[in-house]
């Protein structure tokens, strides 16, 4: 995609802008680890209150990094791939959004629960954020002969070769 | 079996020792020319180029680091972890094909000669070379140190020899069969490396699971009742830290030159489409122990079944010696070696590249007898790391924190998005690595504090983008080699 280091580049000054957002109206070390007050080797987070006022510049920081993603992706395919890319952007994106959503919900709770293995929150982190992206995956192993690189292109490449190592590309281009 | 703990640790980790210095032998009979020592004559295949990228990307760091920090942070480095499905398909994308093809069509032998051959640029190239270079001597002082350190913990029971000594026995090994073998035996040790590695992994994923009553719902119980917030997805360290910890790590991959050199090393661009699933699931399985080992000891910690710990990373040998049996302790040392060695080794490789390769070229030289040069270099490389990391005080420490962030700031501009972008030129090319790496080494220099925890390498990889495609936009489109510019278009 054409655009595609525009968008990487606007993501980039968007998520710059969050970040000066957000330090100009929160205290800037009001996020940082305190000390845990009996175990020396280990931090406390010194309660959740200091991430809901950034939340929303969070929002946008994830959100970006995950659209510039899809935009670096999108440089690496053919042009038919992007409705490829687009699903696995929209999935990572789902997964983000339940996370936030679900931290939200959890940093407001006056009684916190585990649910499974894992707090709701987490569990949006390492089987949503975490898997959801895998789509990714998916996109390249049944896509790779149409979007990465099909036996036309590797037709092209022999013939490229061919003609590279008898000198008359090299020669040409000089 | 209690009594002979030590004994039957040792015996695994010395096993582990012969076995890489059986592949030395082996590859040294398939080495034959610089293309074999460094980018194994392009003839890799499907799984081993998969298990190469997983074991080179999974560091020591991963065994005891990385359980030290879920140990004393919560989930905040479960960011790290999670962004393996975003950082192994991106650099794929981006580079698995272009790389491989570009490096076929001109010979290339290392990432700084696809970079020159891109943008028809010997600074680029040489720029390149040059945060390689720094980034080899860091990651490999500081594996280097902690390589010497657990054998001499291991060693303790038998016989007393300084750091020096073990430090001297351990890279007198790794640079064995990376000179015999160069790249080939690197790859192969990697594949036996993550083999011990995945299996290490699982075994103590399981292990950590019977050792707090509850498994992981009890572990979670317990971490929430102490501190909410260490079991929200932001751990301690809170959320604009640990989002920026996911921009740098899912974005950062494609920029780190030990991983991404592997693929010029695939028998062909087909293997890639099977080796990047292969290498996210091996990654994400070896994490396990990761976060295993860290929830299990703040649990116990925090339940008073275990004494406190001085520092977060005793969190991985407490575990292993009072919660495993001998024989799966022996295998995860073993695992630690390798997760140690399988990294240096394909730093070491870098490393000599850019010293007798790519640094002369950017000065317009070439070295006569290059392989034969290679392998000095390799050794002289591997012997000022270990130098730096035994007596390099805090430079040590400088050098080893300019590791992922930097690279990631360096090369993502540079080779992720310049290899596939056709308006990219070579003066953004320059400026970018330039800019990235003195914005790395100022933050650290003067120790200038981020806002909100931000990850340095963040806020340098920010930077590098945003000057390699504004600059890009901004300035006359270069020329580019017609047979380049077909490789992009393909």
């Amino acid at each position: 995609m054409k655009k595609a280091p525009l968008i990487i580049l606007m993501c980039c000054l968007g998520i710059v802008a969050a970040l000066v957002w957000a330090a100009i109206t929160v205290e800037t070390t009001a996020s940082l680890a305190k000390p845990h007050a009996l175990q020396s080797s280990m931090q406390t987070s010194g309660g959740m209150q200091r991430d809901l006022g950034i939340w929303a510049p969070g929002v946008v920081v994830g959100v970006l990094t995950l659209v510039a993603a899809a935009a670096a992706f999108s440089l690496g395919v053919k042009r038919t791939a992007t409705r490829g890319i687009a699903v696995a952007a929209g999935l990572s994106l789902i997964a983000f959004t339940g996370m936030m959503l679900a931290q939200r919900n959890y940093a407001g709770a006056e009684i916190h629960a585990v649910s499974g293995w894992f707090t709701a929150p987490v569990n949006w982190l390492l089987f949503g954020l975490g898997i959801f992206p895998a789509a990714y995956v998916g996109v390249w192993v049944f896509g790779f002969r149409r979007w990465i690189f099909s036996p036309e292109d590797q037709a092209k490449f022999d013939s490229l070769l061919e003609r590279s190592r008898s000198g008359e590309n090299r020669k040409g281009g000089e | 079996m209690e009594e002979s703990r030590s004994t039957i640790i040792i015996g695994f980790v010395f096993a582990y020792f012969l076995l890489c210095i059986g592949v030395g032998l082996w590859a040294m009979s398939r080495t034959k020319s610089t293309h074999d020592f460094f980018i194994a004559g392009r003839n890799l295949g499907v799984f081993v180029t998969a298990i190469a990228i997983m074991s080179s990307t999974m560091s020591g760091f991963g065994f005891v680091g990385g359980p030290g920090m879920v140990y004393s942070m919560g989930s905040t480095s479960f960011w790290m972890i999670i962004c393996v499905t975003l950082s192994y398909p991106l650099a794929y994308y981006l580079l698995a094909k272009r790389l491989r093809l570009m490096a076929e069509l001109r010979n290339a032998v290392s990432l700084p000669d696809v970079v020159v051959a891109r943008y028809k640029s010997p600074a680029a190239g040489g720029l390149t070379a040059l945060a390689i270079l720094l980034g080899v001597i860091g990651y490999m002082s500081a594996q280097v140190a902690a390589m010497a350190t657990v054998l001499q913990i291991l060693l303790a029971d038998f016989v007393s020899l300084s750091l020096g000594a073990c430090a001297l026995i351990s890279v007198a090994l790794l640079v064995f069969y990376c000179v015999t073998g160069g790249i080939i035996a690197s790859v192969y040790t990697d594949l036996i490396q993550g083999a011990i590695m995945l299996v290490a992994a699982v075994l103590v994923f399981l292990a950590a699971f019977n050792a707090v009553e509850g498994g992981f719902a009890g572990m979670s119980e317990t971490i929430m009742k102490d501190d909410p917030g260490a079991m929200s997805p932001w751990g301690t360290k809170g959320m604009i830290g640990c989002l920026s910890f996911y921009f740098v790590f899912a974005l950062g991959l494609a920029g780190q030159p030990h991983i991404v050199t592997k693929f010029m090393m695939n028998r062909s661009v087909a293997d890639a489409r099977w080796s990047l699933p292969i290498t996210v699931i091996g990654f994400g399985t070896t994490a396990l122990l990761w976060i295993g080992i860290g929830l299990a000891m703040r649990a116990l910690v925090l339940q008073g079944d275990h004494a406190t710990l001085s520092a977060a990373d005793q969190a991985a040998p407490e575990f292993l010696t009072n919660y495993t049996s001998p024989v799966l302790a022996g295998v995860v040392f073993a695992g630690l070696f390798a997760a140690i060695m399988s990294t240096v080794d394909a730093f070491l490789n870098i490393g000599a590249a850019a010293v007798v390769h790519d640094i002369p070229k950017a000065f317009g030289k070439t070295v006569n007898r290059e392989l034969l040069w290679a392998r000095v270099a390799t050794v002289l490389i591997a012997l000022l790391a270990t130098g730096f990391g035994l007596y390099g005080g805090e430079l040590v420490g400088l050098l080893a924190a300019f590791g992922w962030g930097t690279f990631a700031a360096a090369l993502v501009p540079t080779v992720g998005i310049g290899l596939n972008w056709k308006r990219a030129t070579p003066a953004a090319a320059c400026v970018a690595i330039a800019v990235s790496l003195l914005v790395n080494f100022s933050i650290k220099v003067f120790a200038i504090p981020m806002p909100f925890g931000i990850d340095p390498g963040a806020v340098a990889l920010l930077v590098s983008l945003v000057l390699f495609i504004g600059i890009s936009l901004c300035s006359r489109p270069a020329p580019i080699d017609p047979d380049i510019e077909e490789v992009m278009e393909l």
